[in-house]
């Protein structure tokens, strides 16, 4: 089982790191390991369908669908050939009630040179995770930005630096704290209770996998459409972050044109998969289904106004959320769609000309590993689950900017994990 | 929108062919006796009238040949519905093969009836699906009740007119209200009435040979189905008329005429008309200088931002020298408060063709998330289809 000699053994179980995706069209487990130089490696994913029992992106049947995510983890766990650790667990959520806050974190320096230590902007981060949330609301991941010096002069690193104060500027994303549990709980209903904290928002997520240190130094917009909710996420280089999530997805499209032609969901559903991923259908004037009998015919137009009426609203939302004024400036890299509505090709062209900027669909960068199913949009999220796992468990930080001089070498791997475990027993 | 005649000379697409007629029917109390007003005015010969009614009374009174009924129970008078919907549609369903010889073979069914009441109101929807499954093409002219008749009155006939949106091509309805405005207070009741009944007679008679004369410029029908067929609306005609020759300007005689003409409620009535069909009609001499002129002055008649439908077309062998500007103005019904826009939105569709009924169990337009939490986003419900919500009407498809 893995690498390295019998020395590391013990090390590589806890390397084995487990992603577990609850979505509304699929329930994803994908395992993977990190390796001593700090790449990651897919070994394995389990499937099953979520059938109803999650809806909008909410949990609607506890046991229903703890019974298909012990099969999903089961198949993975067999294909992967190891035991799943739950210490080494993580899990994304969403839900409507997900924001994002700034929140500034400050400490004075007072060594005698003046000079920011490792110390101060541990300090500084620790502080900016110091947030009041209304009630039944929790943090789920903080999203550190940039760092402020003496009050006014925005740095990006400032070890070395001199002056006499320092501010961490740091996003807190946070949901209502039952939501958050029921996917935690679920998990344990199969078995597996997740002690850490583990978990990510699933824009986040995609974010962590398909977005590079370019993508967010200039700007972009992530939109996860799944089938329930459509998550999204914006970056910018300058300090600006902003999330959230709509539980408006792929359904409502099936269900809008369920509505609009009088045909059930999963005919529904077949027309978006085998018409709607490109856009020659409306080179035909009708859509065609097949049934005992006369065929139905569908104008293609009619596809086009109905879909392309919801597809513009999800946008408009997205966009209302997101203080439109604001919207423009911070796009310099466009548009990233994840998830199973980046193979639709009209919601890809309606973003182009809602956001005016380009788009490209999310592609999962930096993962290697043979599961060729990681090149679907649709497996974003579950593989940026995976990422946030190996590269850092502290409880909910993610460093989502440009992280340089951070030592990836199997030293610093080993003491930043034992440092973890002991902080982690403290808690 | 131009029509012309192919080197062939067959007629340009959406002319009625004339071949079959025009088939008036006058449904219930009120429609009868505005058949008898058109048959004491003189029919043209290629119309064909008819009256369709369940009172005896009525339909003695009626001086025209073609009668249509449906027998009364053996020993009993026939006597009408009495106002009772039920009792129209159950005598109108029985009729049914009465009016379908009736009007097999006409090119264009004009239905004329006063909606509030049983048969009229009952028949009418009835009427206009027997025509739509034999193919003719309908147009409906209705009276709606006086405001003094009652609420009750007024939305039994509104309802009717809706039933009848469903399957008619083109509705107009005419309000009492306007329709006896226009006489002086002083009028003798029985002198208003007959007059009434003519003046809805020459409309009747108008929008016939509008259809059927071989028109220019647009096709007739499938205009006006657009115009009216879609929503509701409350709709005004009138005619203006003017000897052509003589030196005399015609163009504008016939439009002064057209201004006094009593149901179109002159300029005042003209500015509020949302939509509006104006044909006219010279014979083949008429030059373009007169009609470009015609349309111009008609033009001003009306809003800038209403939609017109214009027409011109040569009488033929009648009306000879006589120069005739016809218009149908119409105002929509104003869109329903947002509380309702779903409710419209759902009457809007159905009227586009999606006529299923609804399963009583099925909450509306929801489908895979009733029972689910609820999605408001400024006020909105995200669950319902957006194109309901926006209530825009799709094409259904077959």
């Amino acid at each position: 089982m893995g690498h390295g000699g019998g020395q590391h053994r013990m090390l590589n179980s806890r390397q084995v790191i487990t992603a577990v995706d609850i979505g509304t069209s699929k329930l994803c487990v994908l395992i993977g390991e990190c390796d001593s130089k700090g790449r990651l490696r897919a070994l394995a994913m389990g499937e099953r369908d979520s059938g109803d029992a999650v809806c909008k992106g909410e949990i609607r049947k506890m046991s229903d669908l703890c019974t298909r995510l012990s099969e999903a983890l089961e198949d993975a766990s067999d294909s992967a050939g190891t035991e799943i650790d739950p210490a080494n667990m993580f899990f994304s959520v969403t839900g409507r009630q997900i924001a994002s806050q700034r929140s500034i974190g400050s400490v004075t320096i007072m060594n005698e040179a003046r000079k920011v230590c490792e110390e101060e902007i541990k300090e500084a981060l620790e502080n900016s995770r110091q947030i009041s949330l209304p009630v039944n609301t929790v943090p789920i991941n903080f999203v550190d930005s940039e760092f402020i010096m003496d009050g006014n002069r925005k740095v990006e690193d400032p070890l070395g630096l001199v002056g006499s104060k320092l501010e961490a500027v740091s996003f807190c994303v946070h949901g209502s704290s039952s939501m958050v549990e029921n996917y935690r709980a679920a998990i344990g209903e199969c078995g597996y209770q997740i002690k850490h904290k583990g978990d990510i928002f699933a824009a986040l997520a995609s974010a962590k996998s398909t977005l590079g240190a370019e993508d967010l130094k200039h700007g972009t917009l992530l939109i996860d459409i799944g089938a329930g909710t459509s998550d999204f996420a914006l970056f910018h280089g300058n300090g600006y972050f902003d999330c959230g999530s709509i539980p408006v997805g792929c359904d409502h499209i099936a269900n809008d044109m369920c509505a609009a032609f009088d045909i059930h969901v999963t005919k529904a559903r077949e027309i978006i998969q085998e018409h709607l991923q490109t856009d020659d259908f409306l080179k035909e004037q009708f859509v065609s289904l097949d049934r005992s009998g006369e065929p139905r015919r569908i104008p293609s137009v009619s596809i086009e106004k109905v879909v392309g009426l919801r597809v513009n609203e999800i946008f408009e939302i997205i966009a209302a959320s997101l203080q439109k004024s604001r919207l423009k400036q911070h796009l310099g890299r466009g548009v990233v769609v994840c998830g199973g509505g980046a193979k639709i090709a009209m919601i890809v062209k309606g973003a182009e000309k809602f956001f005016e900027a380009t788009v490209r669909t999310g592609e999962v960068r930096e993962i290697d590993g043979e599961l060729s199913k990681l090149r679907d949009p649709r497996y974003c999220c579950v593989a940026g689950i995976l990422k946030y796992g190996a590269e850092g468990r502290s409880g909910g930080s993610d460093r989502m900017r440009i992280i340089s001089g951070v030592d990836k070498g199997l030293w610093s791997l080993i003491t930043q994990s034992w440092g973890k475990i002991v902080e982690s027993i403290k808690i | 929108m131009n029509q012309s005649k192919s080197e062939t000379g067959l007629p340009p697409e959406g002319i009625i062919e004339a071949k079959g007629g025009i088939a008036i029917l006058g449904i219930g109390g009120a429609g009868v006796k505005m058949a008898s007003a058109i048959l004491s005015a003189g029919p043209s010969p290629r119309m064909r009238l008819g009256a369709l009614d369940f009172d005896e009374g009525s339909l003695a009174s009626y001086k025209g040949d073609c009668k249509l009924s449906s027998p009364p129970p053996a020993g009993t008078k026939a006597m009408g519905t009495g106002g009772d919907i039920l009792v129209g549609e159950r005598l109108a369903a029985m009729s049914r093969a009465g009016i379908a010889q009736f009007i097999s073979g006409a090119a264009v069914l004009i239905g004329l009836s006063g909606m509030g009441g049983g048969t009229g109101t009952a028949a009418s929807p009835i009427v206009a699906r027997v025509a739509k499954k034999l193919g003719v093409p309908t147009i409906f002219i209705l009276t709606v009740p006086f405001s003094f008749e009652g609420h009750k009155r007024r939305q039994t006939a509104e309802k009717g007119i809706e039933n009848l949106l469903v399957d008619a091509d083109v509705v107009v309805p005419i309000d009492n209200d306007i329709l006896y405005s226009i006489m002086p207070s002083e009028t003798p009741f029985p002198e208003a009435f007959l007059r009434s009944d003519a003046e809805i007679a020459m409309s009747a008679l108008c929008i016939g040979e509008l259809l059927t004369a071989e028109s220019y410029l647009s096709s007739t029908f499938p205009s006006l189905k657009n115009m009216l067929g879609r929503r509701k609306s409350s709709c005004s005609i009138g005619s203006g008329e003017a000897e052509m020759g003589g030196g005399k300007d015609f163009c504008q005689a016939a439009a002064e005429r057209l201004l006094d003409s009593p149901l179109l409620g002159g300029l005042a009535e003209m500015k509020k008309a949302d939509a509006a069909a104006i044909s006219i009609s010279g014979g083949c001499g008429l030059g373009i200088g007169p009609m470009k002129r015609t349309f111009e002055t008609v033009k001003t008649f009306f809003r800038d931002d209403a939609e017109l439908v214009c027409s011109v077309s040569d009488n033929g062998p009648q009306g000879k020298g006589v120069f005739r500007i016809t218009v149908l103005a119409a105002r929509y019904e104003s869109q329903k408060p947002e509380s309702d826009s779903k409710a419209s939105g759902a009457e809007e569709a159905r009227q586009g063709g999606y006529m299923q009924d609804e399963l009583p169990l099925m909450t509306p337009k929801k489908g895979i998330f009733v029972n689910t939490s609820e999605n408001f986003f400024k006020s909105q419900d995200l669950d319902i289809p957006t194109f309901q919500r926006k209530g825009l009407s799709v094409d259904f498809g077959k």
